[in-house]
């Protein structure tokens, strides 16, 4: 199965919260009690049963107002640090779509995936003991449909499709506007796209990581440590076998000469 | 919309084998999570709230609805809804809907439980009470008017033609003047 | 504690208690920790109900651990200050690699005993504080977090190769040894040649018990 891309332009949104709305209802999630905090932004955070969310920023101050309104959620890392810190096989899954998956009944609710995530997506439920997170709809688009998000978007800020064509729909756009492509890093794909309007970066985007990338502590954890634990391990034992076989026993004094014949 | 099933498979067992060492990248084989809608009937109908008019398609299995959303081959809306037409379904699932009625008695603090039956009884006698004594039969010239001054009717946007036909000519026999529906406001 | 003909008893019953209570929780830990982090090694937590039931059994034998540790330290707190004679212990490897001759007499715990409880005090510490932080990593600033999964791996590299080495030198490296963890006992001859200074004070303590 192809790879796909959900492309997202910043420049569109008018945040209605339809992609909200559309998550919720098509993955059965219930509703949540907020609390209003002065913002667009309802609830203030994702949540365990709030996949998708439009964040809501006000940039600039005076005449020189922005609003931008962001649909945050999964970004659908090609090289996933939450899966490589989950430590439950199957409770975190790259699929052949480019999208990455949680599987609820594999989920331990142990929370690495939570602190590894470079764009902190993943939330925990106290009751299930699990997490959740968007899954691009991996049921929908493995069955030839769009994404709930998408499919409910009104403006064309979200669209959907295989990886190269919304690419090159991305630059182009990116191109009219003057805008960025984010995140626009060859060694860090993502299966999410957004195409930034043309006066804003991404460090003023709140919650937005301006340089998403696989923490370095998970790297050194998974690939240093985690193997260096069965090397040493396994050679202090080796060398432990090395010792006996070469040196013996370090036998008491008395027992040498009872015994006779250890130390020739 | 032409649901294939090929996806439905179960790459079951081979999950565990195919995790192999936790270093290994490679891509993983997953439970397909079976589409919810795939045994439903598609109804197609239109989103009752405001006058744009939108598309939607109803997921029906067993005589329930199990999934609304934009019906991609509607000419108004192309599959795109807004936020509340996207929670239509809660409109035939969800257990916070009244499904009683409710009477909050002039100056009372707390709603109580009543029947439609004593409901439409009250309705009708307040509306006769206002009726009669707003009723205009002469205006300042002399005229003969026979209109209703102090009652005003606005009409939502999930009414179809048919229920708006009818309640104007409703209405207009009460002497209502004041007529007014969501899709001008 | 009953008298045995030529034997001496060398540890007491809390010492050893405590002793396979760090020694059982550090090893259960590090298995269930091993079936966590290798997926390949997935015969570990099958064995044991599962992952999540897993999980848990790594969190409850860390909490063991943490216990165990704290009472470890209590009671061998005085008996593993280095002494000058360790530096000289240490420059020859206790013996064990090469022949020596003058090796200086130990007193309860020779300079690698004693460096080998360190180790276990320092990274088992760090392993405790960043596992309570794994625990529920969720209040914590995300940064320190990701250093807290860091870092409870490196310590576990430290502490389970010396676990190795440890379980080496008190079996089969050492004859004698393996029975003081066990009923407590050890041949006179054993304490002589492992634990020279320690018999000697308390001999004399004896002694001068006897004498007064």
């Amino acid at each position: 199965m192809a790879e796909y891309i959900k492309y997202i332009d910043l420049t569109k949104c008018t945040g209605c919260r339809a992609c909200q709305v559309a998550c919720k209802q098509w993955n059965d999630l219930p509703a949540e009690t907020t609390q209003f905090t002065g913002s667009l932004q309802n609830p203030g955070d994702l949540t365990y049963n709030t996949w998708t969310l439009i964040r809501f920023d006000e940039l600039g101050s005076g005449k020189d107002i922005k609003w931008i309104m962001r649909h945050d959620a999964c970004m659908h890392c090609d090289w996933a640090a939450c899966i490589k810190a989950c430590p439950s096989p199957g409770a975190l899954v790259k699929t052949e779509t480019g999208a990455v998956i949680h599987q609820s009944e594999f989920c331990i609710g142990c929370k690495a995936c939570i602190i590894a995530c470079p764009f902190d997506i993943p939330r925990y439920s106290v009751k299930d003991d699990k997490i959740a997170k968007c899954t691009l709809c991996y049921d929908r688009i493995t069955n030839g449909m769009k994404p709930a998000c998408v499919t409910s978007c009104n403006t064309g800020c979200l669209d959907f499709g295989p990886k190269t064509a919304m690419i090159e729909k991305a630059h182009t756009r990116a191109l009219a506007t003057g805008g960025t492509v984010y995140p626009n890093n060859p060694n860090y794909e993502t299966h999410v796209l957004y195409v930034l309007p043309a006066d804003v970066k991404p460090l003023e985007i709140s919650h937005m990581n301006p340089n998403p990338k696989m923490p370095a502590t998970v790297l050194w954890w998974k690939h240093l440590f985690k193997p260096f634990t069965l090397i040493g391990v396994g050679g202090v034992a080796g060398l432990a076998l090395l010792h006996y076989m070469l040196r013996g026993p370090h036998l008491v004094e008395e027992e040498k000469k009872e015994g006779g014949e250890a130390d020739v | 919309m032409n649901i294939s099933r090929r996806g439905f498979l179960k790459l079951s067992g081979g999950t565990l084998a195919a995790a192999g060492i936790g270093t290994s990248f490679g891509v993983k084989s997953a439970y397909a999570k079976p589409l919810k809608v795939r045994h439903a009937r598609e109804v197609p109908t239109i989103c009752c709230y405001c006058g744009v008019g939108c598309g939607i398609i109803c997921h029906v299995s067993n005589g329930k609805v199990i999934n609304t959303e934009g019906d991609p081959n509607h000419p108004i809306n192309q599959g795109s809804l807004c936020s509340k037409g996207t929670a239509l379904y809660q409109i035939a699932n969800n257990d916070k809907r009244l499904n009683k009625v409710l009477y909050r008695a002039p100056g009372a603090d707390s709603w109580k439980e009543v029947s439609w039956d004593w409901a439409l009884d009250k309705i009708a006698k307040n509306v006769k009470k206002t009726r009669d004594s707003g009723f205009v039969r002469t205006n300042s010239k002399g005229q003969l008017v026979n209109r209703v001054e102090n009652i005003a009717s606005l009409g939502g946007a999930a009414l179809d033609s048919e229920e708006v036909y009818s309640l104007v000519k409703f209405k207009r026999a009460l002497g209502l003047v004041y007529l007014e529906h969501q899709a001008r406001i | 504690m009953s008298k045995r003909e030529g034997m001496v008893y060398v540890t007491t019953a809390e010492e050893r208690i405590i002793h396979w209570l760090l020694a059982g929780s550090c090893l259960f830990a590090l298995i269930t920790g091993l079936g966590l982090m290798f997926h390949s090694w997935y015969i570990i937590p099958t064995m044991l109900g599962g992952y999540y039931a897993t999980k848990w059994m790594h969190i409850f034998s860390g909490v063991v651990f943490a216990l165990s540790l704290i009472a470890a330290s209590a009671i061998w707190w005085k008996e593993v200050k280095f002494v000058p004679d360790d530096a000289k212990w240490i420059m020859q490897a206790g013996g064990y690699l090469w022949d020596t001759k003058d090796l200086p007499p130990c007193g309860m715990y020779n300079a690698g005993q004693k460096l080998f409880f360190w180790f276990v005090f320092v990274f088992g510490i760090i392993i405790v504080a960043t596992g309570i932080i794994m625990w529920n990593p969720l209040p914590y600033p995300v940064v320190m977090a990701r250093w807290a999964y860091m870092l409870h791996a490196m310590s576990v590299f430290v502490v389970a190769s010396f676990f190795i080495v440890h379980l080496y030198l008190g079996t089969i490296g050492n004859p004698g040894t393996v029975q003081i963890m066990f009923h407590g006992w050890a041949t006179r001859a054993y304490c002589t040649m492992h634990k020279g200074r320690w018999l000697a004070e308390k001999e004399g303590k004896t002694e001068a018990e006897a004498e007064a």
